[in-house]
Parts: structure tokens; C-alpha cells; sequence
């Protein structure tokens, strides 16, 4: 399956080609998946899409020459994935849209066949029988202290008593913070990752997070090789904030002996005691 | 009301949160843009009386430019703001401007260290250009 | 659970117009760091009235206490809109009165009229807490020498002064005494304004024996401080 974009398309109302950006966006949306990025909402208010702009690469449709999609991306410093400009593809196009701001039939067509062509042309997305393992959805039951809930996964974690968890999927494991850390921490500002490659062993450090108000070495729950850090993390940390247990996970390991580990960790209920305690001795 | 009695042009208005530095540090940016940095063209206005319906407060903001300090990815002040009818002109978030500051310390909710106050000095410098920009001022300082 | 001590909530309103807010906010702030560390929960009001859940969770279901900066009650009016009545309200400006001169909005530079304005709200709002407390158990009794004492709270000790011949027992009394020294309040003849502006803050005194408490304060000042 072709990968999910952010796209972005200019917004041109006095020329063919603005219509077009818009109509191909929204095609291409249709085939792949991804999010429209508004860039009147996105020059006035670019907070509201700092989150889809961190987790999705970005597609910029310009219209024309003056490429004004391009330029505000480029004022707003984001990070480009792909470019495509409709004037040009409509000279390279056997299709000829109608020469008209409201798009006929053979405009609709043209947008179709560049979406579908862009859609091919994409990478597809990495690792797909990996990911879909510690894809699949998390229930979550929480403990309360005072106003603060605290959410641990129902099932399928462990947890050492350094605030690390760990998801085992077959021969291999993700490991992260719990929901505890990130709340004590606050915004977390810094994340540190681990070297992939390296073995660690059980209790090993494997990264930092940094926020103003500590710095946590990540406790390793397992010993084993680290094949992967979620960098995504390195320039927007705080999506171990926002997902701890999910998209917030620090780094993917081969693992040792899952076995021998296994007897010294706890599982979710087991740490959730951990965490009230915790809690209460903590000063907020 | 800015310090000379006029409609202030520009209403900062931060999330002032109790429970982390951040709120704090949103709030000292405020006042460093209101009665400091650009305290001919700035004002600010309390955010709570915004969310409560305040009509004094819905008339001013929507008469405004809006620039909101948030210290945190909750984005309080914004939201409320856009809830209430303002325009948000800018939209900073505290917490974006300590990943430039690694390794800074900058106090609690209660009081700011000298590395809390260069983090509000450097939001607010760079909020009263905009404060500029949206007056169309020249040569506040 | 592991934690079953009763605390009580504060939500206070921070408003940024006017140095109330400040000073309802660091009030707030030293009773919870400070006067009533382990007992009280601050709740963040522009997250409360953004939908924090947790925030509004603990304000249901727990004692909570408003403080305002000014009559418009922000505060106290959101909280009762969104959880349910507050256990006390508390306005800066009706202690303080009109606009305190010498305190300023931002807490760079805090003067003396600023620490004062915190340290008189604070102490009211913890003396708020401990009523809040004591009435939630039945373990409140009166240990016969007139100190308020209960199994829940920290014990005041009170202070007996004469008031037109009447003994008449405050609690707390040495407390504020040895704040207002700290302040450099004089025990001169002069002090009896200050010291009766304080003490009705935890203390109710009827307009028809003012002049009595006036004289019995500054009597009880300048012996305490010889």
C-alpha cells in the first residue's frame, strides 16, 4: 500500500491550475489516505497541524510558476517530501483540461489520472508486517491520583520498576515510558536515542528524555540488539506526551531471552499499584 | 486599555496554567510585550473572563488582533480564543522554545531563574516584531 | 488505594489583567508548596475550562476552594458550571480592597506590598482548608486549652488578649504577630491599624468593639515583642 502524505496544495483562485491542485489533493486522498493541509489555516494557525505535519511526510501540489505552496512551506521551514507542479504536468498530460476555473469533465479527469499516477509512484510503507504487529490497537484501564490519571495498557505490556515498558511480538520487542513518566516529566523537550546495533542488556540504559524539569535514562525491561529507534522522536519528542504506549515508543530490540527477563517484571495491574503509590509519595 | 489609555490594537493573551513553569513563563512574556516591549500597541486580557462570556472581553477580542502564548500542547489560550470568535494572529507554545534551550532550568510554576526569564525575554522579542507587523508600526522601541 | 487523606482543591484565577490575579495565583501556590503541602491539589483554570478532565473529576468529587482576583468570580462561577458548588469562595479584592498599591502584575521585581498581599490571602486560604478539614471528620474536639486542634489539621495556637475586659482567645495569634515583626511592624502606639487589619481577616470583630481589640492588640503586640 502506497505511503500516507501530507498534502498540501495551493490555493490559487484566478487560475485553472489552482482548481486543479485542489481537485488532485483531494484524488490523491482518496487513493492513498494522508490529510489535506489547508495553507490559509496553516499561514495563520500552523498549530493545528503540527501533529500531522510530525507523523506524515509532506506533498506539495503548486499551481504555477509563482509556487506559493512552496514558498509558504519554505517561510514555515517544514520539512518537504515531494513536489509537483501542475502546470507542468499538464504539458507532459495527453489530457487537456478545460480552460475554465470551474472544472469540467476533463478537468476531473486529469486531476483522477495524476493522483492515481503520483499514487503509483509512491514508496510503499516500511517494514508492513512489523508495524502491523505493535499496530494493532491498545485497550487501556488507568489509575487516579488526586486530578491526575494515569493510563496503563489492559493487556500485552510488562513493566520494570524503572517506569519502562516493554511489547513483545514473536522474537522482538518495543520498548517506552509509561504514562507515569511522561506526566512527571512534563513536556518533554529532548529525546536522546539509543545506537541501533548495539546489545544491551536487562536494566541497561537505552536513550534519555529531557524535559525543564529532569532527565530520565530509559531502563531497558529486556536484553537483546536494538534494529530500530523511532525517530520521529528525535524532532518532536513530545509524541511521548501525547501516545506514550503507542507512536511515543523509544526503540524496537531482537530479543536475548525474553524468558529469563520476563521473571523480573510485572504486568500492568501489578505496576498500576506502583504508580498510585508512586503518586501519593510523590510532591506535585 | 494599553498605558495610554487607547484601544490596545493587539490583545497577547497567555494560558497563564498554575501546575507547570510553563504557564508561568507564558505570563511573564506577556507582560514583557505589554508593559515593556510594545506597550503602546499590545494589551492582554484575562482568559478566564474570555471563556465565561465575558461580553466586554468577546467585544474586544473581536475587534483585535489576537496572539496567544500557550505553554504546553493543550493550547488553552488558543482555543479558547478561536472559541470565542477571536482571529489568532500568532500562536506560540512554551514548550516548542525549550527544545532551543537544552539543558536550561528555568524555575517552578511560583518563581522563574535567570534561564526561565532569557526564554521569556526571547518570546517576547520575538512577539513584539509581530505585535509590530500586525500594527503596520514602525520604530516602536 | 494508597492514598486515602481527604485533600481539598484549590482553583484559583490567575486573571492577567490586574495584579489580583497575580496575587490570587501565588497565594495558591504557597499554600500548596508551602502552608498545606500533602493537603490541597491545585486545579489549572484554563485547563479546567478547556475541558481537562481531570481537573473537573477532582472538583466534583472533592472539597474545592475558589479564588477569585476580583467580583467577577471567574473561578468560582466556572467551577460551579462544569462540577458542581464550591466548598468556600475567597476575592482577593474584597481582603485587599481597591487596587493594592505597590503590587504589580508580573513577578519580576516582588515588593514588599506584594509579598504582603500573598501572605494575607494565603493564610486566609489555608485557614479555608482547615476548616474544610476539620468538618469533614468527626474526630474535631476542643482540647480544653482553647487551641484549635483536630486529628486532621496542625494544631493553632491561640493567644488570650483582654478585649474590654473580656478574655478572648485567636488562634494564631503568635503566628501573625511573628509575621508582621518579620514585616517591620513596629510595637509602637501607631501599629494597632495594621494589627487589627490582619487579625479580622481570621478573626470576626464587630464594628462596636474596634477600639476595644485595638487597644488589647497593641498591648499584646508590644509585650510579645519585648
Amino acid at each position: 500500500m502506497a505511503r500516507k502524505y501530507a498534502i498540501l496544495p495551493c490555493n490559487g483562485l484566478d487560475k485553472l491550475q489552482g482548481p486543479l491542485s485542489r481537485e488532485v489533493a483531494l484524488a490523491l486522498v482518496e487513493e492513498t489516505g494522508g490529510e489535506i493541509v489547508c495553507p490559509v489555516l496553516l499561514n495563520s494557525a500552523r498549530p493545528r497541524y503540527e501533529k500531522i505535519l510530525g507523523e506524515l511526510p509532506l506533498i506539495i501540489i503548486d499551481g504555477c510558476g509563482t509556487k506559493c505552496a512552496s514558498k509558504l512551506a519554505g517561510s514555515l521551514n517544514l520539512k518537504v517530501d515531494r513536489k509537483v507542479l501542475i502546470a507542468d504536468e499538464m504539458k507532459t498530460s495527453a489530457l487537456t483540461p478545460e480552460d475554465s476555473l470551474s472544472l469540467g469533465p476533463a478537468g476531473l479527469e486529469f486531476a483522477k489520472a495524476l493522483a492515481t499516477l503520483l499514487a503509483e509512484d509512491m514508496p510503499e510503507e516500511p517494514s508492513a508486517d512489523l508495524s502491523a504487529d505493535f499496530d494493532s490497537p491498545v485497550e487501556y484501564t488507568s489509575v487516579t491520583h488526586d486530578k491526575f490519571i494515569f493510563r496503563i495498557p489492559a493487556a500485552g505490556f510488562h513493566f520494570n520498576e524503572n517506569d519502562c515498558w516493554v511489547r513483545v511480538k514473536g522474537t522482538r520487542a518495543r520498548i517506552g515510558v509509561s504514562d507515569y513518566v511522561q506526566q512527571n516529566l512534563t513536556d518533554i523537550s529532548y529525546f536522546g536515542p539509543p545506537i541501533v546495533g548495539r546489545e544491551i542488556g536487562q536494566f541497561d540504559d537505552a536513550g534519555t528524555v529531557e524535559s525543564v524539569k529532569s532527565t530520565m535514562d530509559v531502563i531497558s525491561p529486556v536484553s537483546g540488539k536494538i534494529v530500530a529507534v523511532n525517530t520521529a522522536l528525535v524532532d518532536n519528542p513530545e509524541i511521548i506526551n501525547e501516545d506514550p504506549y503507542e507512536k511515543g515508543w523509544i526503540a524496537e530490540l531482537e530479543l536475548t531471552d525474553f524468558e529469563s527477563d520476563r521473571e523480573l517484571l510485572i504486568d500492568g495491574a501489578a505496576y498500576g499499584e506502583i504508580v498510585k503509590k508512586k503518586a501519593a509519595e510523590a510532591q506535585h | 486599555m494599553t498605558t495610554n489609555g487607547e484601544t490596545a490594537r493587539v490583545l497577547v493573551i497567555p494560558c497563564s496554567g498554575i501546575g507547570k513553569v510553563h504557564g508561568l513563563i507564558s505570563r511573564e512574556a506577556t507582560y514583557e510585550i505589554t508593559d515593556n516591549l510594545a506597550q503602546a500597541n499590545a494589551d492582554t486580557m484575562c482568559l478566564a473572563l474570555l471563556v465565561m462570556g465575558d461580553e466586554e472581553a468577546l467585544s474586544k477580542i473581536r475587534s483585535s488582533h489576537c496572539i496567544t502564548i500557550d505553554g504546553c500542547p493543550k493550547y488553552c489560550a488558543q482555543k479558547n480564543v478561536e472559541l470565542a470568535g477571536g482571529q489568532v494572529a500568532e500562536s506560540i507554545m512554551v514548550a516548542e522554545a525549550f527544545k532551543n534551550h537544552r539543558g536550561a532550568q528555568p524555575g517552578t510554576a511560583t518563581k522563574l531563574t535567570e534561564d526561565g526569564w532569557l526564554v521569556v525575554r526571547e518570546i517576547a522579542e520575538g512577539l513584539s516584531d509581530r505585535v509590530q507587523d500586525l500594527c503596520g508600526c514602525e520604530g516602536e522601541h | 488505594m494508597a492514598d486515602e487523606t481527604l485533600k481539598v482543591g484549590i482553583i484559583s484565577c490567575s486573571g492577567e489583567e490586574i495584579p489580583e490575579g497575580t496575587i490570587s495565583r501565588l497565594a495558591t501556590r504557597r499554600v500548596l508548596e508551602l502552608l498545606r503541602a500533602g493537603q490541597t491539589v491545585t486545579l489549572c483554570l484554563p485547563l479546567f475550562l478547556a475541558g481537562g478532565e481531570g481537573e473537573r473529576a477532582f472538583a466534583r468529587e472533592h472539597p474545592t476552594i475558589a479564588v477569585d482576583g476580583c467580583g467577577k468570580l471567574c473561578a468560582k462561577r466556572g467551577t460551579e458550571m462544569h462540577s458542581g458548588p464550591v466548598s468556600a469562595s475567597i476575592v482577593v479584592s474584597e481582603i485587599l480592597g481597591d487596587c493594592p498599591s505597590g503590587c504589580g502584575r508580573s513577578t519580576k521585581g516582588t515588593t514588599d506590598a506584594d509579598k504582603e498581599a500573598i501572605w494575607v490571602v494565603s493564610e486566609r486560604i489555608a485557614a479555608e482548608v482547615d476548616a474544610i478539614l476539620s468538618s469533614s471528620t468527626d474526630c474535631c474536639t476542643s482540647d480544653g486549652d482553647d487551641n484549635a486542634s483536630c486529628a486532621c489539621s496542625k494544631p493553632l495556637p491561640g493567644m488570650q488578649i483582654e478585649v474590654n475586659g473580656r478574655p478572648v482567645t485567636i488562634a494564631g495569634l503568635g503566628l501573625i504577630f511573628d509575621h508582621l515583626a518579620e514585616n517591620g511592624l513596629e510595637a509602637d502606639d501607631a501599629c494597632g491599624d495594621k494589627l487589627l487589619e490582619t487579625v479580622r481577616i481570621y478573626h470576626d470583630i464587630r464594628p462596636s468593639e474596634e477600639q476595644g481589640y485595638r487597644s488589647a492588640l497593641v498591648s499584646a503586640y508590644k509585650a510579645y515583642r519585648r
